[in-house]
Protein backbone atom coordinates (compact mmCIF):
# COMPACT_ATOMS: atom_id res chain seq x y z
CA UNK A 1 0.00 0.00 0.00
CA UNK A 2 1.56 3.37 -0.98
CA UNK A 3 1.96 5.91 1.83
CA UNK A 4 -0.32 8.87 2.45
CA UNK A 5 1.12 12.36 2.13
CA UNK A 6 1.56 14.27 5.36
CA UNK A 7 0.00 17.42 3.97
CA UNK A 8 -1.95 16.68 0.76
CA UNK A 9 -3.10 20.28 0.22
CA UNK A 10 0.49 21.45 -0.10
CA UNK A 11 1.07 19.09 -3.03
CA UNK A 12 -1.77 20.27 -5.24
CA UNK A 13 0.00 23.27 -6.72
CA UNK A 14 3.38 21.68 -7.49
CA UNK A 15 1.66 18.65 -8.98
CA UNK A 16 -0.51 20.74 -11.29
CA UNK A 17 2.41 23.00 -12.19
CA UNK A 18 4.41 19.98 -13.23
CA UNK A 19 1.46 18.67 -15.25
CA UNK A 20 1.29 21.98 -17.11
CA UNK A 21 5.06 21.97 -17.66
CA UNK A 22 4.86 18.47 -19.16
CA UNK A 23 2.05 19.62 -21.45
CA UNK A 24 4.05 22.63 -22.61
CA UNK A 25 7.16 20.55 -23.25
CA UNK A 26 5.11 18.09 -25.30
CA UNK A 27 3.58 20.90 -27.36
CA UNK A 28 7.03 22.31 -27.94
CA UNK A 29 8.35 18.97 -29.16
CA UNK A 30 5.71 18.66 -31.87
CA UNK A 31 5.85 22.32 -32.85
CA UNK A 32 9.60 22.84 -33.21
CA UNK A 33 12.02 20.42 -34.79
CA UNK A 34 14.58 20.74 -32.04
CA UNK A 35 15.93 17.32 -32.71
CA UNK A 36 16.53 17.41 -36.45
CA UNK A 37 19.97 16.04 -35.78
CA UNK A 38 18.83 13.35 -33.41
CA UNK A 39 16.38 11.06 -35.12
CA UNK A 40 16.45 11.10 -38.91
CA UNK A 41 15.03 14.59 -38.93
CA UNK A 42 11.83 13.46 -37.27
CA UNK A 43 10.60 15.44 -34.30
CA UNK A 44 10.63 13.55 -31.02
CA UNK A 45 7.01 12.46 -31.21
CA UNK A 46 7.57 9.58 -28.85
CA UNK A 47 8.94 11.99 -26.25
CA UNK A 48 5.99 14.31 -26.84
CA UNK A 49 3.50 11.50 -26.40
CA UNK A 50 5.26 10.41 -23.25
CA UNK A 51 5.01 13.95 -21.90
CA UNK A 52 1.33 14.16 -22.79
CA UNK A 53 0.72 10.96 -20.87
CA UNK A 54 2.66 12.27 -17.89
CA UNK A 55 0.82 15.59 -18.01
CA UNK A 56 -2.49 13.75 -17.80
CA UNK A 57 -1.31 11.56 -14.94
CA UNK A 58 -0.20 14.56 -12.88
CA UNK A 59 -3.24 16.68 -13.69
CA UNK A 60 -5.50 13.91 -12.42
CA UNK A 61 -3.26 13.48 -9.36
CA UNK A 62 -3.70 17.16 -8.58
CA UNK A 63 -7.47 16.84 -8.93
CA UNK A 64 -7.55 13.92 -6.51
CA UNK A 65 -5.29 15.70 -4.03
CA UNK A 66 -7.65 18.64 -4.11
CA UNK A 67 -10.98 16.83 -3.89
CA UNK A 68 -9.98 13.63 -2.16
CA UNK A 69 -7.14 14.46 0.25
CA UNK A 70 -7.93 11.43 2.37
CA UNK A 71 -6.66 9.28 -0.50
CA UNK A 72 -3.35 10.99 -1.12
CA UNK A 73 -1.82 7.53 -1.60
CA UNK A 74 -3.33 7.74 -5.09
CA UNK A 75 -0.60 10.13 -6.22
CA UNK A 76 1.59 7.05 -6.47
CA UNK A 77 -0.87 5.39 -8.85
CA UNK A 78 -0.42 5.79 -12.61
CA UNK A 79 -3.79 4.74 -13.99
CA UNK A 80 -6.91 6.42 -12.74
CA UNK A 81 -9.21 5.97 -15.72
CA UNK A 82 -8.19 2.63 -17.14
CA UNK A 83 -7.55 0.61 -14.00
CA UNK A 84 -10.96 -0.66 -12.96
CA UNK A 85 -9.86 -1.20 -9.36
CA UNK A 86 -9.20 2.56 -9.12
CA UNK A 87 -11.98 3.94 -11.34
CA UNK A 88 -14.61 1.74 -9.70
CA UNK A 89 -14.01 3.37 -6.33
CA UNK A 90 -16.96 5.72 -6.06
CA UNK A 91 -15.03 8.45 -4.23
CA UNK A 92 -12.35 8.51 -6.94
CA UNK A 93 -14.88 8.57 -9.73
CA UNK A 94 -16.86 11.34 -8.07
CA UNK A 95 -13.74 13.51 -7.67
CA UNK A 96 -12.64 13.10 -11.28
CA UNK A 97 -16.12 13.59 -12.72
CA UNK A 98 -16.15 17.07 -11.23
CA UNK A 99 -13.61 17.98 -13.87
CA UNK A 100 -14.83 15.87 -16.74
CA UNK A 101 -18.30 17.40 -16.66
CA UNK A 102 -17.40 20.95 -15.83
CA UNK A 103 -18.02 22.79 -19.07
CA UNK A 104 -21.00 22.97 -21.33
CA UNK A 105 -19.69 21.49 -24.56
CA UNK A 106 -17.12 19.18 -23.09
CA UNK A 107 -19.30 16.19 -22.35
CA UNK A 108 -17.37 13.36 -20.82
CA UNK A 109 -13.65 13.77 -21.27
CA UNK A 110 -12.96 10.43 -19.72
CA UNK A 111 -13.15 8.34 -22.87
CA UNK A 112 -10.58 10.17 -24.99
CA UNK A 113 -8.28 10.61 -22.02
CA UNK A 114 -8.32 6.88 -21.46
CA UNK A 115 -6.50 6.50 -24.75
CA UNK A 116 -3.70 8.70 -23.46
CA UNK A 117 -3.57 6.97 -20.12
CA UNK A 118 -3.18 3.58 -21.79
CA UNK A 119 0.30 4.75 -22.81
CA UNK A 120 1.57 4.34 -19.24
CA UNK A 121 4.30 1.68 -19.35
CA UNK A 122 2.79 -1.15 -17.36
CA UNK A 123 4.14 -4.65 -16.97
CA UNK A 124 0.77 -5.70 -15.57
CA UNK A 125 -0.57 -5.45 -19.11
CA UNK A 126 2.02 -7.90 -20.45
CA UNK A 127 0.97 -11.20 -21.97
CA UNK A 128 2.98 -14.18 -20.74
CA UNK A 129 3.50 -17.57 -22.32
CA UNK A 130 3.05 -20.91 -20.56
CA UNK A 131 6.52 -20.59 -19.06
CA UNK A 132 5.83 -17.17 -17.57
CA UNK A 133 7.92 -15.36 -20.18
CA UNK A 134 6.75 -12.09 -21.61
CA UNK A 135 5.59 -12.37 -25.23
CA UNK A 136 3.57 -9.17 -25.59
CA UNK A 137 4.01 -5.70 -24.12
CA UNK A 138 1.30 -3.09 -24.47
CA UNK A 139 1.86 0.05 -26.52
CA UNK A 140 3.47 2.84 -24.54
CA UNK A 141 5.53 5.93 -25.28
CA UNK A 142 8.70 5.03 -23.38
CA UNK A 143 9.76 1.42 -23.78
CA UNK A 144 9.77 -0.98 -26.74
CA UNK A 145 6.52 -2.88 -27.08
CA UNK A 146 5.01 -5.40 -29.46
CA UNK A 147 3.11 -4.39 -32.57
CA UNK A 148 0.01 -6.16 -33.87
CA UNK A 149 2.21 -8.87 -35.38
CA UNK A 150 3.91 -9.53 -32.07
CA UNK A 151 7.22 -7.96 -33.11
CA UNK A 152 9.10 -5.65 -30.72
CA UNK A 153 9.11 -2.06 -31.95
CA UNK A 154 10.59 1.19 -30.64
CA UNK A 155 8.28 4.08 -29.76
CA UNK A 156 10.62 6.51 -31.54
CA UNK A 157 9.83 4.73 -34.81
CA UNK A 158 6.14 4.03 -34.40
CA UNK A 159 5.01 7.39 -33.02
CA UNK A 160 6.82 9.26 -35.77
CA UNK A 161 4.68 7.39 -38.29
CA UNK A 162 1.27 8.32 -36.89
CA UNK A 163 1.94 12.04 -36.83
CA UNK A 164 -0.80 14.58 -37.07
CA UNK A 165 -4.12 12.91 -36.50
CA UNK A 166 -3.30 11.13 -33.29
CA UNK A 167 -1.41 14.07 -31.87
CA UNK A 168 -4.13 16.46 -32.89
CA UNK A 169 -6.70 14.57 -30.85
CA UNK A 170 -4.44 14.06 -27.85
CA UNK A 171 -3.41 17.69 -27.82
CA UNK A 172 -6.98 18.85 -28.15
CA UNK A 173 -8.24 16.60 -25.36
CA UNK A 174 -5.51 17.65 -22.93
CA UNK A 175 -5.94 21.28 -23.83
CA UNK A 176 -9.64 20.95 -23.05
CA UNK A 177 -8.83 19.27 -19.75
CA UNK A 178 -6.56 22.16 -18.73
CA UNK A 179 -9.20 24.66 -19.83
CA UNK A 180 -11.72 22.86 -17.67
CA UNK A 181 -9.32 23.06 -14.71
CA UNK A 182 -8.75 26.74 -15.38
CA UNK A 183 -12.48 27.30 -15.07
CA UNK A 184 -12.53 25.79 -11.60
CA UNK A 185 -11.78 28.13 -8.67
CA UNK A 186 -9.64 25.49 -6.98
CA UNK A 187 -7.12 25.46 -9.83
CA UNK A 188 -7.55 28.77 -11.62
CA UNK A 189 -4.88 30.67 -9.70
CA UNK A 190 -2.32 27.92 -10.23
CA UNK A 191 -2.74 27.77 -13.99
CA UNK A 192 -2.98 31.52 -14.41
CA UNK A 193 0.33 31.86 -12.62
CA UNK A 194 2.17 29.60 -15.04
CA UNK A 195 0.58 30.62 -18.35
CA UNK B 1 -0.93 31.77 -54.52
CA UNK B 2 -2.41 28.39 -53.61
CA UNK B 3 -1.09 25.85 -56.10
CA UNK B 4 -3.05 22.81 -57.25
CA UNK B 5 -0.21 20.45 -56.33
CA UNK B 6 -0.16 21.82 -52.80
CA UNK B 7 -3.92 21.52 -52.63
CA UNK B 8 -3.73 17.86 -53.62
CA UNK B 9 -1.13 17.14 -50.96
CA UNK B 10 -3.26 18.84 -48.34
CA UNK B 11 -6.28 16.85 -49.47
CA UNK B 12 -4.27 13.67 -48.95
CA UNK B 13 -3.40 14.78 -45.43
CA UNK B 14 -7.01 15.61 -44.66
CA UNK B 15 -8.12 12.25 -46.07
CA UNK B 16 -6.07 10.61 -43.31
CA UNK B 17 -8.05 12.60 -40.78
CA UNK B 18 -11.26 11.50 -42.46
CA UNK B 19 -10.31 7.88 -41.77
CA UNK B 20 -10.37 8.50 -38.03
CA UNK B 21 -13.71 7.03 -37.08
CA UNK B 22 -13.65 8.26 -33.48
CA UNK B 23 -13.90 11.88 -34.59
CA UNK B 24 -15.35 11.74 -38.12
CA UNK B 25 -14.36 14.71 -40.20
CA UNK B 26 -17.21 16.79 -41.60
CA UNK B 27 -15.44 19.71 -43.18
CA UNK B 28 -11.88 20.86 -43.85
CA UNK B 29 -10.65 24.04 -45.47
CA UNK B 30 -7.29 25.66 -46.11
CA UNK B 31 -7.37 29.33 -45.14
CA UNK B 32 -4.84 32.19 -45.14
CA UNK B 33 -4.01 31.15 -48.66
CA UNK B 34 -1.65 34.09 -49.09
CA UNK B 35 0.80 32.73 -46.52
CA UNK B 36 3.69 31.38 -48.57
CA UNK B 37 5.35 29.18 -45.98
CA UNK B 38 2.96 27.99 -43.30
CA UNK B 39 -0.34 26.22 -43.91
CA UNK B 40 -3.55 26.91 -41.98
CA UNK B 41 -6.34 24.35 -41.84
CA UNK B 42 -9.79 24.54 -40.33
CA UNK B 43 -11.15 21.10 -39.50
CA UNK B 44 -14.61 20.49 -38.11
CA UNK B 45 -15.17 16.97 -36.83
CA UNK B 46 -17.84 15.24 -34.82
CA UNK B 47 -16.97 14.21 -31.29
CA UNK B 48 -14.19 16.75 -30.79
CA UNK B 49 -14.28 17.93 -27.17
CA UNK B 50 -14.22 21.70 -27.05
CA UNK B 51 -14.09 23.92 -24.00
CA UNK B 52 -17.33 25.51 -25.20
CA UNK B 53 -16.10 29.10 -25.19
CA UNK B 54 -15.76 29.61 -28.93
CA UNK B 55 -12.01 29.96 -28.63
CA UNK B 56 -11.27 27.83 -31.71
CA UNK B 57 -7.88 26.80 -30.46
CA UNK B 58 -5.26 26.34 -33.16
CA UNK B 59 -2.52 23.75 -32.80
CA UNK B 60 0.81 24.11 -34.51
CA UNK B 61 2.87 21.20 -35.78
CA UNK B 62 6.03 20.84 -37.77
CA UNK B 63 4.79 20.29 -41.30
CA UNK B 64 5.03 16.60 -42.25
CA UNK B 65 7.56 15.91 -45.01
CA UNK B 66 4.91 14.64 -47.42
CA UNK B 67 3.48 18.15 -47.69
CA UNK B 68 6.79 19.25 -49.24
CA UNK B 69 6.62 22.69 -47.67
CA UNK B 70 9.70 24.91 -47.33
CA UNK B 71 12.09 24.02 -44.50
CA UNK B 72 10.84 25.10 -41.10
CA UNK B 73 7.26 25.47 -42.31
CA UNK B 74 4.49 24.85 -39.81
CA UNK B 75 1.06 23.30 -40.07
CA UNK B 76 -1.56 25.16 -38.05
CA UNK B 77 -4.77 23.25 -37.47
CA UNK B 78 -7.88 24.80 -35.97
CA UNK B 79 -9.72 21.72 -34.78
CA UNK B 80 -13.29 22.07 -33.52
CA UNK B 81 -16.64 20.35 -33.20
CA UNK B 82 -19.71 21.46 -35.18
CA UNK B 83 -21.25 22.67 -31.91
CA UNK B 84 -18.28 24.97 -31.34
CA UNK B 85 -18.48 26.16 -34.93
CA UNK B 86 -22.12 27.19 -34.69
CA UNK B 87 -21.64 28.59 -31.18
CA UNK B 88 -19.12 31.07 -32.59
CA UNK B 89 -21.29 31.92 -35.58
CA UNK B 90 -23.77 33.54 -33.21
CA UNK B 91 -21.33 35.22 -30.84
CA UNK B 92 -19.34 38.12 -32.19
CA UNK B 93 -17.03 38.45 -29.22
CA UNK B 94 -15.46 35.02 -29.61
CA UNK B 95 -12.12 34.28 -31.26
CA UNK B 96 -13.89 31.78 -33.45
CA UNK B 97 -16.19 34.44 -34.80
CA UNK B 98 -13.25 36.66 -35.71
CA UNK B 99 -11.55 33.83 -37.55
CA UNK B 100 -14.76 32.94 -39.33
CA UNK B 101 -15.11 36.53 -40.51
CA UNK B 102 -11.52 36.45 -41.75
CA UNK B 103 -12.15 33.26 -43.72
CA UNK B 104 -15.38 34.63 -45.20
CA UNK B 105 -13.59 37.80 -46.22
CA UNK B 106 -10.30 36.42 -47.51
CA UNK B 107 -11.45 33.08 -48.86
CA UNK B 108 -10.39 29.49 -48.42
CA UNK B 109 -10.14 26.24 -50.28
CA UNK B 110 -12.47 23.48 -49.21
CA UNK B 111 -10.38 20.31 -48.99
CA UNK B 112 -13.03 17.99 -47.65
CA UNK B 113 -16.78 18.17 -47.27
CA UNK B 114 -19.08 15.34 -46.20
CA UNK B 115 -21.77 15.95 -48.79
CA UNK B 116 -24.28 13.49 -47.34
CA UNK B 117 -24.16 15.15 -43.93
CA UNK B 118 -26.61 17.95 -43.21
CA UNK B 119 -24.37 19.58 -40.60
CA UNK B 120 -21.49 19.67 -43.06
CA UNK B 121 -23.75 21.32 -45.59
CA UNK B 122 -24.68 24.01 -43.07
CA UNK B 123 -21.01 24.62 -42.26
CA UNK B 124 -20.27 25.05 -45.93
CA UNK B 125 -23.15 27.49 -46.25
CA UNK B 126 -21.78 29.57 -43.37
CA UNK B 127 -18.32 29.64 -44.89
CA UNK B 128 -20.37 31.00 -47.74
CA UNK B 129 -18.93 32.95 -50.56
CA UNK B 130 -15.31 32.10 -49.90
CA UNK B 131 -13.68 31.01 -53.15
CA UNK B 132 -13.60 27.24 -52.90
CA UNK B 133 -12.12 24.31 -54.73
CA UNK B 134 -13.57 20.91 -53.88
Amino acid sequence: MPPQLANPAAWVEPTLRQAWADFMVANHLVTFSLDDQLHKGQPAYHAAMSKYQQALEKALSAVLLQFLPSRSDLVFVHRYLTDATIWNQAEVRRALLRVFQVTRHVGNLRLPLQAVERLVPDVQQAVLDDFGRCIRLAENAEYPYTDTNGNPVAPCDTFAAVFVQRFLNVRKDLSTLFKALRNMPEFRHILHAVE
Amino acid sequence: MASNAKTLRLKTLVEQHHLNTETPLLFAAWYRLNKRKDVYLLEVAEGVLDPGDGSWETFTFIAPPELRLPGGARLHITYISPEEFFYSVKREYTKGHELLREIQKDGCRVLFFEESNETAQRIKEVIGNAPTTC
